[in-house]
This record gives structure tokens, C-alpha cells and sequence, in this order.
């Protein structure tokens, strides 16, 4: 039986492309239908960003870009218009802008558990879906304890800090791989995808990845 | 003034995908069909080269 194909993604809690990407690569890797082992690795997309921040995501692009806020309402519609078609329900007048260091911990934590694609998953949601506040241990220990996690020990964890080296490691991954955005894709180590590509794209590079494994492997065995 | 690193990875997908750098989102115009990866920075596939021959 043949290994799985690794994917290792770059991604920030508070960047709608990396969870409209995260369903569109979910597509595309069913697409596939062959085995795929996915690792989430932080990014930090504002480390500056109050835990917090009074305001909404409107008025914080606003002000942090200098837009018109008829401007980034605008383009949050579309955003929100394009998580729609990929079967979410983005509801931006109650997101929580906030720091997502904390989080971030939450999902190496939750990684140390077998449960970081379902900790990614539940805080993304809790974020763009739920309006819940990511930046708080409470609420994060809060949805923590929804997927099953030791509440008290979240707590312990994300007050310790125990696992910030972590976070601060994949940053400086990113960084040495020259990734400037996310969601980032690296698959298999060899290929990358950046952005929240169409299912088909991820499809066909699995494919391909799959396909050199297989002419690899048949090469050996002609040796 | 630093540069950033070159990829160590062989870069496939539409490179106006949606994606988000630092505070900003960029929001994608519609876009042309999307090339796979037999068709950036490689050679030929293994289908391509048994066609060829």
C-alpha cells in the first residue's frame, strides 16, 4: 500500500481565502480519491492586531489600508459572496477582529492531540460563521472543549504559553520559503499552490504527485 | 531592504487566486480556466512522453 501524500498548509485563522481555499482543496482531494495526510502550520497575517480591537473588520481594513469603508464593504461582499458558493455562511457583521497568536497555539495544542484538522476547522467556523471572539483563552478553551479537548488544560497550555515556540517556528518557516500569503499549499514537499485555487487545480497536482511516486517506484522495481 | 527567498517549490494554480498578505484580502477578478501542474515549470509527464513516442 502506497504512502499517503503529504500537504502541509500555511494558513491564518482570520483569512477568509484560507477557509474558502480549505473547502475547495477538500474538494479537489476527494476529487483525487487517493490518501491524503494534511498538517496545518501557523501564519500570522497581523501579529500587531489588539486582542481586543473595538470595531468591526470594516472599519479595522479601513483604517489599517486607508480604504473607503464603501470600499471594503464592497469587497467583503464578494468575499463573502464567493464563501457562499463553496457552502459557507460568512457573517462579517459580527466577526471579532482580534490577535490570532493565541489560536494558533490552540492548533499546535490540539495537533499534540490527533485534533488539529478538527480544531482548524471549529475555530475557523467559530470565526467567520459564529462570531465568536478567537482571541480570548476562555472562548478558545470554550471550543476546545467542543471537539473534546481538556478545557483545563487549554487553559494551562494557552496561559503558559507552552506552545507559542511552536507558532512562531511555522512563521519562520513561511518565512524562509518565501511565503508572503496564505493559504499556502505544499505538496509533497515539491509543489506549491498559493491562494484559494479551484478544486481541480489540487486535484491535478495530486495526480501528478502521485504519478511520479508511481514511476519511482516502478523504476525500482525494474532495477 | 531585504528580498524575499525564492520558492523552493515548483509554483502551480492561478497566481491571481484569492489570498490574503498581511491586512489585505485581494479579491480576484473572474478568472481564465486554471493550468495544472503538467503545464508549469516541468516536463513533459509520463502520458505526454508515452503519446510522444
Amino acid at each position: 500500500m502506497s504512502e499517503p501524500l503529504k500537504v502541509d498548509i500555511w494558513s491564518d485563522v482570520q483569512c477568509p481565502w484560507c477557509y474558502i481555499g480549505k473547502r475547495k482543496f477538500e474538494a479537489g482531494a476527494a476529487q483525487f480519491g487517493g490518501e491524503v495526510e494534511v498538517e496545518y502550520h501557523s501564519f500570522e497575517l497581523s501579529p500587531d492586531t489588539p486582542v481586543d480591537y473595538e470595531g468591526t473588520p470594516t472599519q479595522y481594513l479601513s483604517e489599517r489600508k486607508g480604504m473607503p469603508l464603501a470600499q471594503v464593504e464592497e469587497m467583503l461582499e464578494r468575499v463573502t459572496g464567493i464563501a457562499s458558493s463553496v457552502g459557507l455562511d460568512f457573517d462579517y457583521e459580527h466577526v471579532h477582529q482580534t490577535n490570532t497568536v493565541k489560536a494558533h497555539e490552540l492548533i499546535h495544542l490540539a495537533k499534540s492531540k490527533g485534533r488539529q484538522l478538527d480544531m482548524k476547522e471549529r475555530l475557523l467556523k467559530a470565526y467567520f460563521v459564529e462570531g465568536r471572539h478567537v482571541g480570548h483563552v476562555a472562548e478558545l478553551a470554550d471550543l476546545a472543549a467542543e471537539i473534546g479537548l481538556d478545557r483545563d488544560e487549554v487553559v494551562t497550555a494557552l496561559e503558559a504559553e507552552t506552545f507559542l515556540a511552536d507558532v512562531k517556528t511555522d512563521v519562520a518557516q513561511a518565512a524562509a520559503y518565501g511565503i508572503q500569503g496564505v493559504p499556502f499549499f505544499v505538496i509533497d514537499g515539491k509543489y506549491g499552490v498559493s491562494g484559494a485555487q479551484e478544486p481541480q487545480t489540487f486535484t491535478d497536482v495530486l495526480r501528478q504527485v502521485r504519478s511520479e511516486r508511481d514511476q519511482t517506484s516502478d523504476e525500482s522495481l525494474a532495477r | 531592504m531585504s528580498t524575499a527567498p525564492v520558492s523552493p517549490f515548483v509554483l502551480v494554480g492561478d497566481p491571481t487566486a484569492g489570498a490574503c498578505e498581511g491586512d489585505v484580502c485581494a479579491v480576484p477578478e473572474a478568472r481564465e480556466p486554471v493550468a495544472g501542474p503538467e503545464d508549469q515549470e516541468q516536463g513533459p509527464s509520463p502520458a505526454e512522453e508515452d503519446a510522444q513516442r
